[in-house]
């Protein structure tokens, strides 16, 4: 209908929080579509995703368990004939669980000390009260706590934690996740209408199906023994700044850890700062819960947290300015060199706490309206660089990661439910799910120290490779020296030739744009990415030997020329010989290496030793030919001859380089 | 306000067992203030502070790191490059200064050679109301003596402090600061960042210390 249009829209505001006529619109429409009987999943969706999410908590405590496929599209809960069966764990009313513990037979968590000291000392949950009082303010109730229902609280908020724990001792509790609990405890938190007396009551029962659902379902990952796989979750992060804002990429990928370690070797896409923010979905760094509340909506109606790092990645995108203000740069274009800036500073600029300090509401539509455009544009497993990343990281090591599995975004709920559920009958095969996760990410581990080994080699042998360039330093000065005797006049290529950065540049193979690539055999795609990434490097050398070559050329015509104007008798000197020799016959070495497949740092090595060589034979040429020249009358003709050959020769070798 | 000489940077990371005051400890070096029930780091929290000592000015860039046993792997992050490191205990809890110990020698293994570190037993506040006699039912679990013991074997500094009351936190800033030689304090550790010099780096404290809340200013020591 027209009119459905029209409202969907209009909730979808202009990067505006929605006005209250328009609230009050969506507000019913929310109530009609929870009434209906007709499937009404896609509007929920909808609703969730558009500005302000679902309002209010009265609508999340029904809406959130559809979302996440806990109840069917009407509400109602989907009866699961394995949930059914016999077991001891579920005949046990979930209401009861928080009351008391001791009424049921469930082991103790090794993990519950941890859990009871992070909740006392958490101010989390009574801030959230005490901002959700003030929200509320004009809302149908407000509810006051007494110090004694804090205390009520908390104790139902630790009893909710460890029914999940105890229930899937397998898992790992990891601080943060008590973030979670309080959330979904305070979304189950209802004002009592039969009893006005006790006017706070809350369903304890799908306050636990909620958490036991996020846990099972979502976050499973980071409650694995190994933290690797959060850290994987992490990386996605640059990955997708890498193809989103190459800026960004930058600034965090040449001020990470590994980066400035190996000097510009290896980027590992490791991004620890955003740790608290995928682990809490938000709700530990937030601090108005309005806006943790419109996150979850919006993340629920993906029913995937891979929907997390695109929000951060959104977030860092809407304060971009900022944190480049921030930090005094000024970027010119994509190339801007960030190894001046100070590495703590970014990761405090791009970290949770300095990023959503302050967060409007205004920002939260924005971040959310990207967040939405950057998922449509850029699927995490089919953007360019996925290959190297994702691919490896979760479908290459962790194919049973929530991401392929539970929380992926590509399954609907009804698929979800048919192959997933099993795990929440808490039975062996969720243990033996567990078990396999850990396998598949301690093989990533094995294979990440390899590959760190390697770059440690590669370091060793560049740092080698350094010392043969400072032998080639010590060519290029003799030859400035040998230029500088010939004429003033020629400065500037002098200085230009006697750094041997240019050089360097020239011939480096640019490291740190190949991310290292595991050995492992992956898939076909994959292996001809990487002999496309050979080629291209083969490809560089003979571009360089092509210039070098031509360069030459260039300037043995030059003197062939000067000489045979000048005086014939001096070409058949041998100067031509010394030439033709000292140049083809290195080069055909370099043939050969590359036929024999040598490693490509080798070959550069052995090329910036020949060009050494060449240049300072090029050089002493050079100085012959001038003197001579010097000593000619050509020069009294008035043509400046070091100006009109060297600019040029300056032209052609560095032309394409600077 | 104006100094004589520049203020020379010390990158800091504090370690230690869940709950035992770390991220206490640096809000009331930076803050001078306490919160009963302060929230679980998770990941790690930056800091700045400036501190004098003598003539000298300290700029401490300090790392608070979350304390559970499965953030562990992420320390070495932060310690790697760190001049100093402050390593806390619970006088109350025999456990955390076990942990302690573990900290002390993993930094001793892993982190830069020449690393200030100082081992602190905090929560003083509890232990104060102990009466020598009635040792049954003391609050402190761990004595002086032990935590002055392991600070001797490995050759490093010890306080016993209360970031809820005050005391001995700014002395821990203090000693360390103190402690580190000063050519060791001009330049970053070696395979810090791309510049280590002091000049080149950016004022800490008029955007990311305040981001922090902090109230500034600085320390009274």
């Amino acid at each position: 209908m027209d009119i459905d249009k029209l409202a969907k829209s209009l909730f979808n505001g202009e990067d505006q929080p929605l006005n209250d006529n328009i609230k009050n619109l969506k507000v019913k429409s929310i109530q009609e579509s929870l009434i209906s009987s007709s499937s009404q999943f896609a509007k929920f969706v909808e609703y969730s995703r558009s500005t302000d999410g679902l309002i209010n908590n009265e609508f999340r405590s029904k809406i959130w368990p559809i979302l996440l496929g806990i109840n069917d599209e009407n509400g109602g809960e989907v009866s699961h004939e394995l949930l059914s069966s016999n077991t001891t764990l579920n005949t046990i009313s979930a209401s009861f669980f928080l009351e008391d513990l001791n009424t049921n037979d469930l082991l103790p968590h090794k993990d519950e000390d941890q859990v009871k000291l992070d909740i006392q000392r958490s101010f989390t949950i009574l801030n959230h009260i005490q901002s959700l009082q003030s929200q509320l303010q004009n809302e149908s109730y407000t509810t006051i706590f007494s110090p004694s229902d804090m205390n009520d609280l908390k104790k139902k908020l630790s009893n909710l934690i460890i029914k999940i724990l105890r229930k899937y001792p397998t898992l790992h509790y990891y601080q943060g996740f008590h973030d979670i609990a309080s959330i979904v405890l305070l979304i189950c938190h209802t004002h009592n209408e039969d009893d006005p007396q006790n006017d706070y009551y809350i369903n304890e029962e799908l306050a636990f199906k909620l958490l036991e659902r996020l846990t099972v379902f979502h976050l499973r990952d980071f409650m694995i023994n190994d933290m690797n796989l959060t850290i994987n979750h992490l990386k996605l992060i640059p990955t997708l700044l890498e193809v989103v804002d190459p800026q960004l990429f930058e600034l965090i990928k040449q001020t990470s850890n590994q980066y400035i370690q190996t000097g510009g070797i290896s980027y590992d896409y490791s991004f620890y700062q955003s740790i608290s923010c995928i682990l809490t979905m938000f709700s530990h760094d937030i601090s108005n819960i309005q806006h943790i509340l419109i996150i979850w909506d919006f993340v629920f109606s993906y029913n995937s947290i891979l929907i997390n790092p695109y929000i951060y990645a959104a977030a860092l995108i809407h304060f971009k300015d900022d944190i480049f203000l921030k930090l005094n740069v000024i970027i010119e274009d994509d190339d801007t060199d960030f190894s001046n800036v100070d590495s703590d500073i970014v990761h405090t600029l791009t970290s949770p706490n300095s990023l959503f300090d302050g967060l409007t509401d205004e920002d939260l539509i924005k971040i959310l309206n990207k967040a939405k455009s950057l998922l449509e544009a850029y699927s995490i497993d089919e953007v360019k660089n996925s290959a190297s990343n994702f691919d490896i990281w979760f479908k290459h090591f962790n194919p049973n990661s929530v991401l392929l599995t539970s929380s992926s975004i590509k399954f609907d709920n009804s698929y979800k439910r048919e192959h997933f559920d099993q795990w929440l009958i808490g039975s062996n095969s969720f243990s033996e799910l567990i078990q396999l996760q850990e396998d598949e990410i301690a093989k990533q581990t094995v294979h990440d120290l390899e590959v760190s080994r390697r770059i440690v080699e590669q370091q060793e042998e560049l740092s080698n490779s350094l010392i043969s360039e400072t032998d080639f330093d010590s060519n290029s000065h003799s030859l400035s020296s040998s230029l500088s005797l010939t004429s003033t006049s020629s400065s500037t290529i002098n200085t230009k030739i006697t750094s041997s950065a240019l050089f360097k540049k020239l011939f480096k193979l640019d490291h740190s744009t190949r991310p290292t690539r595991p050995t492992t055999p992956l898939s076909d795609k994959d292996e001809n990415k990487k002999l496309i990434n050979r080629n291209k490097d083969t490809h560089l050398i003979f571009n360089n030997i092509y210039k070098i070559s031509f360069t030459i050329g260039f300037i043995g015509f030059l003197i062939h020329f000067l000489l045979i104007k000048n005086n014939p008798t001096i070409y058949n000197n041998g100067l031509y010989k010394m030439f033709s020799s000292s140049v083809s016959s290195p080069m055909k070495k370099i043939g050969e290496s590359i036929i024999k497949n040598e490693p490509i740092h080798t070959i550069t090595s052995e090329i910036s030793n020949m060009s050494a060589d060449i240049i300072s034979d090029v050089g002493i040429a050079f100085y012959d030919v001038c003197t001579f020249v010097k000593n000619s009358e050509f020069v009294s003709h008035g043509i400046s001859l070091s100006q009109v050959g060297l600019g040029g020769i300056r032209n052609t070798l560095f032309g394409a380089v600077s | 306000m104006s100094f004589p000489n520049p203020a020379t940077s010390v990158k800091l990371v504090l370690l230690g067992e869940a709950a035992v005051g770390k991220s206490s400890l640096v809000l009331r070096f930076v803050s001078n203030d306490f919160q009963e029930n302060k929230e679980p780091t998770i990941g790690a929290a930056f800091l700045t502070q400036k501190c004098t000592i003598g003539s000298k000015v300290i700029k401490y860039e300090i790392w608070d790191t979350a304390g559970q046993e499965r953030f562990a792997s992420l320390a070495p992050m932060y310690y790697r490059n760190a001049q100093a490191a402050i390593v806390v205990y619970d006088v109350t809890k025999p456990a955390s200064f076990i942990r302690a110990r573990h900290w002390v020698k993993e930094l001793h293994e892993q982190a830069s050679k020449d690393i200030t570190i100082a081992l602190v037993g905090n929560k003083y506040d509890l232990v104060e109301q102990d009466s020598p006699e009635d040792e049954e039912n003391n609050m402190r679990k761990v004595s002086v003596e032990e935590g002055q013991n392991l600070a001797d074997e490995e050759g490093i500094l010890f306080f016993e402090s209360s970031a809820k009351s005050g005391y001995n936190v700014n002395d821990i800033f203090i000693g360390i600061g103190s402690k580190i030689p000063e050519s060791k304090v001009a330049s970053s550790a070696p395979g810090g960042q791309g510049s280590s010099n002091t000049e080149g780096r950016i004022d800490l404290t008029s955007n990311a210390a305040n981001n922090n809340r902090s109230g500034g200013g600085e320390c009274a020591c």
